[in-house]
């Protein structure tokens, strides 16, 4: 067996492979037992992308107008084009369950050439559009920001701030409302309201304060201040904190529209300046972020209960009091590693998590968003936020310097619409519904348990689980879920002849759509049922390689986090002999006699990538990288996630059009550019003769016009690709021997290392490593998987 | 009116007109005796003495800067002292009066309360009554009596001539001796007031004949029959305790006052106080005083037999007793005050030993000639029992009255400076006391043995001197230390535990509903913004702000931006500051931004509907604000703390529904309810923050609880109630300005010495004390007074002196940390009767209010009533058991100097603070004033004074500016009659029912009763009685340092019962009148006698 050709891989790339469901899985054959469930190996699971939008080429229905049927409970699947209809009698039968419904009689006209639009075949998705927004009969409310600002950064880099700042009120609609809190070693939170003087709400820094305080404190509980039962309340009717009148006020006074508070807005950006508190020689500032993110989180549930609304923090380092500490204010105590987390070592971190594992469960509470835009050349302590974070679909951003292009541009996208737009929504909630036998273990990807126990909730728990219901605070239309099955057949439903050659599952999403109104999307899918012991090529055939990659990447993390001293890179290696075990074709024994089924070819090369990458090699990384990575890792879409895994490369030269090679230190060449896309940067390596052409500005001379296009394709794919995705990846460019080329060599196959470095072709080039090449780790595959 | 040009020079003339009342003698034997004590420039008279220009000074004394009185000098030159009643000279013009009229218009004023003459000169209007018409009104404070004349000035001789040439009372010491201290020859025959007792001596012998005859055969209780036979003034002296030397005239005057005790005047129809040139004191127990209290001045008592046949007015203590009505006691015959027509010249020590100090209530100008001025310290005795038995018998006090930073008489001599430099002030090695004069050189002065511990120390070789032949240091007159019983001593780097603190204020405003809506706030606002201006001068005094109401709202005003920022902490039960820096400035820095910011802030909350105050957590905050370096804490409240730490409830109510079985827990809501605010004023004590409480409400506030903390931190609490936007801004204003101008001090620590065998019992003030010797003072002013007991742990011998040694450091405003050091030395004596003779009644009074206030809320009123009752009977039975036993237990004996003791136990036991029908709040506020009161302003706390006013204009025959105060009885109080009632802090106007509408249009504005506002601003109309009225205001207010509230009371209403619980000589509801008590406590004697 050879490494598969990347070539193969990329007309499945062209089309949408994701579909018009947006729904890959694992496998889309199913074993019938829990057994042959288990001898897949590969777990059965669904990644599904519930806010999608699909791809102009495919001709999506338009939202219906109306409410849609729902079958009886306990099923409540809704009705789907794989119902049964009977049109005479007015009745649809359940996929799911196969309960007999009758249409409501405003479904009377229904016959077989007036179907309606959910009942199209290829409506397997639909989307409804519900009433208005919740509790607003007229318009639908407005997006919510709400900044917390981090003061304690240099000059510089609160200048980057208020200009990424500026240029974001400046995309935000007129009517959006706008909130903002600054935090340094205290907490200010700005009255917009306010136009006789700049009023701020100091909050201290290092006391934890629960919402009901913040509440309170600002005036916001409107039946007066609690919790002070002694005193009675004075005549004079319920009180309000501050100056206004009402105490429904709290709006007005924190969260403004763009339109009216635009200016006091550029005033207080103007006049921003970074934290006032001194910074004791050998101490980091003092910085409270999580009491920040805290009041946020409290002013949004006061004013906007239930309501989409976003928490956008931008980080400059790390929170060193109060709740979500992670590092000391002592600089001799450095912020904690991977090391430190293993060995126990890392004093603030359980606390930290706890907390914002609170946070993260009130601000789902509310229906609320945490975005994190972390800047800093040292941790912030996004491995501590992760679970707010990922809890509540929030966006995250890692990047060095808030004047670095990863943040500038990343932060503007948020709030650009149209083409560019994210598709950011809110209030999303999925539910499943599947055919009997079918239960759910659980959801890895940026969503909450609603805890809503239901008949196929699995006994095992993989994410979050032991629910049918999961809230998406904020999803966007990349936003993507991996849903854990579990088989277990009831003995009834095993008996052969009431077998239903098909399964299906059903996805309903509900969310609130970026132009405000509620909407919900239904996803039907149908799949076979396999007898898995006798029909292992039909299990092959529905085999998806690249979901299958991704599923693991995903789950492998998440058991990584969860179970301590869990050897990732073990659990891999044994999964995948498993698998080419019981999947490859082989003489018993004789290694040289295994070969793989096409849908097989890449998963070794996923694997051998895995192993190497990011997500299991955490080593390299610092926790707040490795939260970084999981989190994008466990949200994008399978085909993103697969570029995380193993990148890809692309070679330009003058012999041959663009082309994608190996990802192997075999492809550098003197004469080609490489562009390699390793999701999180992308890499524009010159060969040596490239540069030297380069730097003597052969391009600029119009014989040489060809070349400049050959310096400049790379570039004009790489703006393609920095384009389409959020957040925006690295962009390096670098040379041959430069320094900036360990971004490319790093996740290189080394197939030639300094131990091999006779063999090298003249051009090429050598990685200094000792780690196994793919060759050498595909031979012991082989010899592993045929043993019997 | 003369005016000082025409005063002859070297002309004494008949010097000691009429008016002075301890002179006696011929008036060519002043010259002679004057030159062994030189009368000071400023002996000339003090307001209301003698009709001729009081401060006439020869025009050769001009005004030498160096020498400027401590109330005119600027900061630097006098002792740091910021100048009390007056800005500097120069700067006086443009500096707001501190109690000046209605804020807009008065606060361009110069001296606030009779600043510098040359000042005053220029602009008259001092405490000012309306605005406009004060400005127009030439003499206000402080003018002598005369002043009707041109624009006779407070302190000054004519405008032109005293700016030009003098100061009055600014002149170099030296330059007094050749002038005629006071008034021209002219004054003498206008002055119809006799001398006090000299000139009334003759008149005894025709007198005292019917009293004598009468009382005791007619009386059952034979008041005042004095044992001593007619010419009460020879006969003498029970007490066989001789005067010491050189005292020869007055035996003959301390004998007859032990023995006529209740001595009435005259003639009974007399105004009870006697004398109409009633003067600045509140109270006259200093009627008795000034016989023991002169004897060093020997000429002065010759000199007011002058005028020998004008006993009209004699002076009553020593004009027999005269009872006219032989079936009854008299009422008009009983000891009451009386008053000091002039000045006195008081040296402390004369002839190796502690002078009697005058009353603390008389005008009187201090020579500092060893002891102490009695303004800085003074004692309950003036000798000190030897042993702690006989203290224990005599029933009276042993205390010290300390109040550090009195305010000095013009013209006294400014306290001086002594700078030793590295070396730091000489010290006992042992006890580390001082270097003072009573420290004794010996050994050639190679050693000096310390007056309080004995201990022989070694002279530090850069201080030797040898020592002359009188046994004195040769340099002894030269040096401060050794010659003064007040210095101040540059204070080393030992006695530094940081850079001297920066004069910080920080103002914290209420801005709650209630407060916004009474305008409490807009009035809090606009005196700070009209007293920054009033501020130390200098890089060194900052300012910050902040307002509260269930949060609290810093601002940072250094920003130069489009807005000033408002920092909002909402964290009520655990404050902290929202910013490190910027929230206390430079006064230069913020100066605009504060007063702008100040304008808008009760706009900005106008709309406020907050009625909660976060008032513990608002202090806590400007404390954090502050803790740095300390400073004062100007708090102004309006409600009841309702919110955050420190809350409090509305325990009054409570009290009032737990009537029936709270009556006897009622004294438990006088003490602060739980410990939070005591922790944290001793929290804010140890960081150098004093907290000053403006009370501007309208309901109960507890300030049984909140007064902790001023009373703890070395701040006091100012009391508006029930505030009035209209009437009391004027009142805030002054108050807040006084509070930040007058002279003071910071991070001070206070510790008093004593000699062996006396040791410090307890310190009585506001203070916080950690360790049992010293009290810690985060701010010390001019108008706080610590009282200091003590107890014998031993005997002292006879025949030597008992030291006393005060020492102070502080901080100055201006950022010099300073020692002053205030030594007293008194004898020793073992006789009772000598200790009686010595006593000093306002100062046992003072200290018994104390005592009293301590006591209030620790046990039921009546038994505090008793005490106080008590306390008066063992020291009058003490005195009749062991000094006059010889009389017959029919009469009723009192001590001379204590003869007004029942007169003021009564008042005592009537006051504010223990009467029962009182608010809680006022009876807090009451105790928290007692608590730091000094000895001149206790009595008349008390025994407040009466004055008509309806009259002013027709006492033709008087030349003080005030009137004679009446009696305490409603007899009289005249319906047809205006009157003014004032205790130093409420000033109660009572308008008749059937005044003459005339009167009312010219003081009031208005021509019917029923015209009269509830809320009184007092104007000042373009007529004579108009101008008058103010004037005798005003000139209270510069006497009390204190701006008054103003109160209309009318019969038949609330406020006229108000008024009339201040009749203390009235019967009242289950309380005695005047007689009825001395017939109470002479039972009592007898009953203890048997």
């Amino acid at each position: 067996m050879s490494a598969a050709d990347p070539s193969a891989a990329a007309p499945a790339a062209a089309a949408d492979p994701d579909g018009p469901d947006a729904v890959r899985l694992t496998w889309n054959a199913w074993p019938r037992s829990k057994v042959e469930a288990s001898r897949c190996v590969v777990p059965l699971a669904a990644t599904v992308s519930p806010a999608r939008v699909p791809d102009r080429s495919t001709a999506a229905p338009p939202p219906l107008p109306y409410l849609p049927l729902r079958c009886k409970p306990p099923c409540s699947a809704l009705l789907n084009p794989f119902a049964r209809v009977d049109f005479a009698a007015k009745i649809w039968i359940c996929p799911l369950c196969f309960s007999r419904n009758h249409f409501p009689p405003h479904y009377a006209a229904i016959s077989e050439s007036n179907v309606p639009a959910e009942l199209f075949p290829q409506c397997s998705t639909v989307e409804y559009i519900v009433g208005g927004a919740p509790g607003a009969a007229g318009a639908p409310p407005p997006p919510v920001f709400l900044f917390v600002i981090d003061t304690c950064v240099i000059e510089e880099e609160l200048e980057y701030v208020k200009m990424a700042m500026r240029k974001a009120v400046a995309l935000l609609p007129e009517h959006a409302l706008v909130g903002l809190v600054t935090f340094g070693t205290q907490v200010h939170l700005h009255e917009l309201g306010f136009s006789d003087l700049s009023k701020i709400y100091v909050f201290r820094g290092t006391k934890e304060i629960s919402k009901e305080q913040i509440l309170d404190q600002l005036g916001l509980t409107g039946a007066g201040r609690s919790g002070f039962p002694k005193i009675p309340q004075q005549p004079g009717g319920p009180q309000v904190n501050g100056m206004h009148p009402a105490a429904t006020a709290g709006v007005n006074r924190f969260l403004l529209p763009v339109s009216e508070c635009e200016c006091t807005l550029s005033t207080l950006l103007d006049e921003l300046q970074s934290d006032q508190w001194p910074v004791e020689a050998g101490n980091r500032a003092m910085r409270c972020t999580g009491v920040a993110l805290s009041v946020a989180a409290g002013l949004l549930g006061a004013c906007m209960p239930g309501t989409g609304a976003r928490i956008i923090a931008l980080l400059g380092g790390p929170c060193t009091e109060g709740p979500g500490m992670i590092v000391s204010k002592d600089l001799s105590e450095p912020v904690r590693s991977h090391k430190d987390l293993d060995k126990d070592a890392a004093p603030h971190f359980q606390k930290a998590v706890k907390f914002y594992d609170g946070l993260a469960k009130q601000l789902v509470s509310q229906g609320h968003v945490l975005d994190v835009f972390a800047s800093a050349l040292d941790q912030v302590g996004l491995a501590e936020m992760k679970v707010a974070i990922e809890r509540t679909g929030g966006l995250v951003v890692l990047s060095e310097s808030f004047g670095h292009s990863v943040f500038k541009d990343s932060f503007k996208r948020i709030f650009e619409g149209g083409e560019q737009s994210l598709g950011l929504s809110f209030n999303g909630t999925i539910e499943i519904n599947c055919s009997k036998d079918i239960k759910v273990q659980g959801i890895i990807g940026p969503c909450t348990s609603l805890e809503k126990k239901g008949a196929v909730c699995a006994d095992t728990v993989v994410g979050q689980g032991n629910t049918t219901a999961w809230k998406m605070c904020g999803l966007d239309r990349n936003t993507s879920l991996t849903v854990f099955f579990d088989v277990s057949p009831s003995e009834r439903s095993s008996q052969p002849g009431h077998q239903n050659p098909h399964l299906y599952i059903q996805f309903v999403t509900s969310y609130q759509h970026p132009e405000g109104q509620m909407r919900i999307r239904v996803t039907t899918i149908c799949r076979k049922w396999v007898d898995g012991s006798t029909n292992t090529e039909e299990l092959v055939e529905g085999f998806d390689q690249e979901t299958a990659a991704v599923v693991l990447a995903r789950y492998i993390s998440l058991k990584m986090e969860m179970e301590e001293e869990f050897d990732a890179t073990r659990w891999l290696d044994r999964s995948l002999i498993r698998l080419c075990s019981r999947f490859g074709d082989y003489r018993k024994d004789d290694p040289s006699s295994f070969s793989l089924h096409s849908n097989f070819s890449l998963f070794p090369q996923f694997m051998f990538n895995l192993r190497r990458s990011q997500f299991v090699q955490v080593f390299n990384n610092s926790p707040d990288e490795t939260a970084y990575f999981r989190m994008l890792l466990n949200r994008e879409s399978v085909t993103n996630s697969v570029a995380m895994i193993q990148p890809s490369l692309i070679s330009f030269s003058f012999d041959s059009p663009p082309s994608p090679v190996f990802l192997d230190v075999a492809s550098i060449a003197a004469d080609r550019i490489l562009l390699l896309d390793a999701y999180f940067s992308v890499v524009i390596f010159h060969g040596m003769t490239i540069a030297q052409w380069r730097n003597m500005g052969y391009q600029n001379q119009p014989e040489h016009e060809q070349f400049a296009q050959l310096l400049q394709s790379p570039h004009e794919e790489a703006q393609m690709i920095i384009k389409g995705r959020f957040p925006v990846p690295r962009l390096v460019v670098c040379d041959q021997h430069g320094s900036q080329a360990r971004f490319l060599l790093a996740k290189l196959n080394p197939s030639a290392t300094y131990n091999s470095a006779h063999d090298v072709a003249p051009g090429s080039d050598i990685i200094f490593t000792d780690d196994v090449s793919f060759q050498v780790f595909c031979e012991h595959l082989q010899r592993l998987a045929v043993q019997s | 009116m003369a005016s000082p040009e025409q005063q002859p020079r070297q002309q004494p003339a008949p010097p000691f007109a009429a008016q002075n009342p301890t002179a006696q003698g011929p008036p060519g034997a002043l010259p002679a005796a004057r030159s062994g004590a030189p009368p000071p420039a400023a002996r000339p008279a003090f307001p209301g003495s003698p009709p001729a220009p009081p401060f006439v000074r020869a025009p050769t004394a001009t005004a030498a800067p160096s020498a400027a009185p401590p109330f005119g000098g600027p900061p630097g030159a006098v002792s740091q002292q910021r100048p009390p009643f007056g800005g500097p000279p120069g700067a006086a013009p443009q500096q707001a009066l501190p109690f000046g009229g209605s804020p807009g218009v008065a606060s361009r004023a110069p001296t606030p309360f009779g600043g510098p003459p040359s000042a005053a000169s220029q602009a008259p209007p001092l405490f000012g009554g309306s605005p406009g018409l004060a400005s127009q009104a030439p003499p206000t404070l402080g003018g002598p009596p005369t002043a009707t004349a041109q624009s006779s000035l407070p302190f000054g001789g004519p405008p032109v001539a005293a700016a030009s040439q003098a100061p009055p009372f600014g002149g170099p010491h030296g330059a007094a001796s050749h002038t005629p201290p006071f008034g021209g020859p002219t004054a003498v025959a206008s002055q119809p007031a006799p001398p006090m007792f000299g000139g009334s001596r003759p008149a005894f012998p025709g007198q005292p004949g019917p009293m004598t005859a009468a009382s005791p055969q007619s009386m059952p209780l034979n008041f005042g029959a004095p044992q001593q036979p007619p010419p009460p003034f020879t006969g003498q002296t029970q007490f066989g305790a001789p005067r010491p030397g050189g005292q020869l005239p007055f035996p003959a005057q301390s004998a007859p006052a032990q023995q006529l005790p209740f001595m009435g005047p005259p003639r009974a129809n007399a105004p009870a106080f006697g004398p109409p040139s009633w003067q600045t004191q509140g109270a006259g127990s200093g009627a008795m005083q000034p016989p023991m209290g002169m004897p060093g001045i020997p000429g002065m008592q010759q000199n007011t037999l002058g005028p020998p046949g004008t006993p009209t007015m004699p002076y009553s203590p020593h004009a027999g007793t005269q009872v006219s009505t032989p079936s009854k006691i008299d009422p008009t015959q009983i000891p009451r005050p009386m008053t000091e027509g002039s000045v006195i010249i008081y040296e402390t020590r004369q002839g190796g030993q502690a002078t009697i100090p005058p009353a603390a209530s008389s005008e009187f100008i201090v020579k500092d000639t060893g002891n102490c001025s009695p303004r800085l310290m003074r004692c309950t005795v003036n000798q000190i029992p030897c042993t702690g038995d006989l203290l224990t018998t005599s029933g009276m006090p042993l205390a010290l009255m300390v109040q550090p930073f009195a305010l000095p008489h013009p013209s006294e001599e400014p306290i001086q400076l002594v700078d030793f430099g590295e070396m730091g002030p000489i010290r006992c090695s042992r006890c580390k006391a001082y270097i003072n004069p009573f420290m004794k050189f010996v050994d050639q002065g190679r050693h000096f043995i310390c007056n309080l511990c004995g201990f022989r120390n070694d002279t530090p070789r850069e201080y030797m001197c040898n020592l002359g032949p009188d046994g004195r240091r040769r340099d002894a007159d030269d040096r401060p230390e050794l010659c003064r019983g007040t210095v101040e001593f540059v204070a080393t780097k030992e006695f530094l535990v940081r850079d001297p603190m920066p004069a910080v204020y920080f103002f914290l405003i209420d801005v709650s509903m209630n407060s916004i809506q009474t305008g409490a706030t807009a009035a809090a606002c606009s005196a700070i913004a009209q007293a920054i201006s009033d501020l130390p001068e200098g890089p060194r005094t900052m300012v910050g702000i902040a307002t509260f109401d269930s949060a609290i709202h810093f601002y940072s005003l250094k920003r130069a931006q489009q807005q000033p920022l408002m920092l909002i902490v909402p964290d009520v039960q655990d404050v902290y500051t929202p910013l490190q820096t910027d929230l206390i400035l430079p006064v230069s820095e913020c100066r605009e931004n504060l007063e702008q910011l100040l304008e808008s802030i009760p706009n900005m909350f106008e709309n406020n509907r907050v009625a909660d105050s976060a008032f513990g957590a608002a202090m806590k905050a400007g404390f954090l604000a502050i803790k740095s370096t300390g400073g004062k804490l100007l708090v102004f409240q309006s409600v009841l703390p309702s919110l955050g730490v420190g809350s409090l409830s509305a325990r009054e109510a409570e009290g009032r529904a737990n009537v029936t079985t709270g009556d006897k827990e009622a004294h438990k809501l006088l003490q602060p309810v739980d410990n939070t605010l005591k922790t944290m004023a001793l929290e804010f004590a140890e960081y150098q923050v004093c907290v000053d409480l403006f009370l501007t409400t309208q309901a109960y506030v507890d300030i049984a609880s909140i007064s902790v903390v001023p009373q703890t931190t070395g701040g006091r609490v100012y009391y508006y109630y029930p505030f009035s936007a209209l009437s009391d801004p004027a009142k805030l204003f002054n108050d807040l300005r006084w509070n930040i101008s007058r002279p003071q001090g910071f991070e001070a620590v206070m510790r008093v010495r004593c000699s062996q065998g006396l040791q410090v019992q307890d310190y009585f003030g506001n203070f916080c004390k950690r360790v049992p010797t010293d009290i810690d003072l985060p701010a010390i002013d001019s108008d706080k007074t610590v009282m200091v007991t003590f107890k014998h742990d031993d005997k002292l011998q006879e025949n030597t002196e008992c030291g006393f040694q005060c020492a102070l450091l502080y901080t100055t405003v201006y950022g010099q940390r300073r020692i002053r050091v205030i030594n007293l030395s008194l004898s020793c004596t073992s006789l009772l009767s000598s200790l009686f003779r010595y006593a000093d009644l306002e100062t046992q009074f003072a200290s018994f209010l104390k005592q009293a206030a301590n006591g209030i809320p620790a046990s039921p009123l009546p038994r505090t009533r008793d005490e106080a009752t008590n306390t008066c009977i063992n020291i009058l039975q003490s005195y009749r058991k062991h000094c006059a036993s010889v009389t017959s237990s029919g009469q009723l004996i009192l001590p001379e100097a204590l003869k007004l003791l029942p007169l003021y136990t009564l008042a005592l036991v009537k006051s504010v603070g223990l009467r029962t029908d009182g608010r809680l709040d006022e009876r807090s506020y009451w105790m928290s004033l007692v608590s730091s009161i000094s000895v001149v302003l206790a009595v008349p706390l008390v025994f407040p004074r009466l004055i008509p006013i309806h009259d002013l204009t027709t006492r033709a025959d008087d030349d003080s500016l005030i009137p004679s105060p009446l009696m305490l009885n409603s007899e009289n109080v005249q319906e047809d009659g205006v009157y003014l009632l004032e205790n130093g802090e409420d000033g109660l106007i009572y308008v008749g029912n059937m005044v003459n509408p005339a009167t009312l249009v010219q003081i009031f504005g208005v021509s019917s009763l029923a015209a009269l506002p509830v809320q009184l601003v007092l104007e000042q109309f373009d007529n004579e009685l108009s101008r008058k009225v103010n004037e005798v205001v005003n000139e209270i207010r510069r006497q009390r340092c204190s701006y008054l509230r103003l109160r209309l009371c009318r019969r038949g209403e609330p406020s006229g019962d108000f008024f009339r619980s201040f009749l203390i000589e009235d019967k009242a509801p289950g309380v005695f009148s005047y007689v009825e008590f001395l017939v109470h406590v002479h039972r009592q004697i007898q009953s203890k006698m048997t």
